[in-house]
């Protein structure tokens, strides 16, 4: 299945793109996160080690709207999905 | 966000796509005007130091704009239901910013000007915590941070 991500704030500065689309072989987050780990240092920002669980300051968010558990096993994705990994916001 | 002259909805712009004057003249356009007997304005700029006092050269914004037009929109209704407040517009800029440039803008109408004063106030601090907006600032020695 093709998933797209959106990336804001360090996650654009890091990839150097505003959004780029994955094939993904399994229906969940994991599958997508061990890809973008191997191809961008995202892994110490997103990635909770000491509870090998995505950071709790990170907002997921699927098709606009926030998921909110934080162990990617347990998030389906599906083919068309548009996900985004937030960091806490800071307005001016 | 497009922006119409006449109508000016709250949300996410591109730095330099409005301005503050057009805000408030789109409150005086709202028909619960004649109830209204103060107008409030706040304009978020660039400033020279961080937090901490580091000098910053310049600043840039970066929003997830689907998500901070729908918290913006939602802010300015829970707002409006405050006794006296007849009209709050939230409009937050993005892109790359020089130092006292203009980042954001809240405007709350209110019957009297106590209630509106709370009420901008309210407005502010809200965005600040709730919509998907980041600040990233440039400094002057080179380095740079996104702000959380």
């Amino acid at each position: 299945m093709i998933v797209e991500v959106l990336y804001f704030a360090e996650f654009k500065d890091i990839t150097g793109k505003e959004k780029e689309k994955f094939e993904i072989l399994d229906n969940n987050l994991e599958a997508l996160l061990n890809i973008l780990f191997e191809k961008y240092k995202l892994r110490s920002i997103i990635w909770d080690e000491k509870n090998q669980k995505i950071h709790s300051l990170i907002s997921i968010i699927i098709n606009n709207q926030a998921i909110h558990k934080k162990d990617p096993l347990l998030i389906d994705i599906s083919d068309g999905d548009t996900i985004a990994f937030l960091l806490p916001v800071s307005g001016g | 966000m497009h922006y119409n002259e006449d109508f000016v909805k709250s949300g996410i712009y591109n730095k330099g796509e409005i301005v503050l004057e057009s805000i408030i003249k789109s409150v005086k356009a709202n028909p619960k005007i004649k109830k209204v007997g103060s107008i409030h304005a706040f304009t978020g700029i660039v400033r020279d130091s961080s937090i901490n006092g580091k000098p910053v050269a310049r600043m840039k914004i970066d929003a997830y704009d689907e998500l901070a037009n729908k918290s913006i929109f939602e802010i300015c209704e829970r707002l409006k239901q405050e006794k006296g407040i007849m009209d709050v517009k939230i409009v937050h800029l993005k892109g790359e910013f020089e130092l006292s440039e203009d980042l954001v803008y809240v405007v709350v109408a209110s019957a009297h000007r106590k209630e509106g004063f709370d009420v901008i106030s309210k407005a502010v601090d809200m965005y600040k915590k709730e919509i998907a907006v980041w600040k990233r600032e440039d400094f002057n020695d080179g380095t740079s941070e996104w702000i959380h």
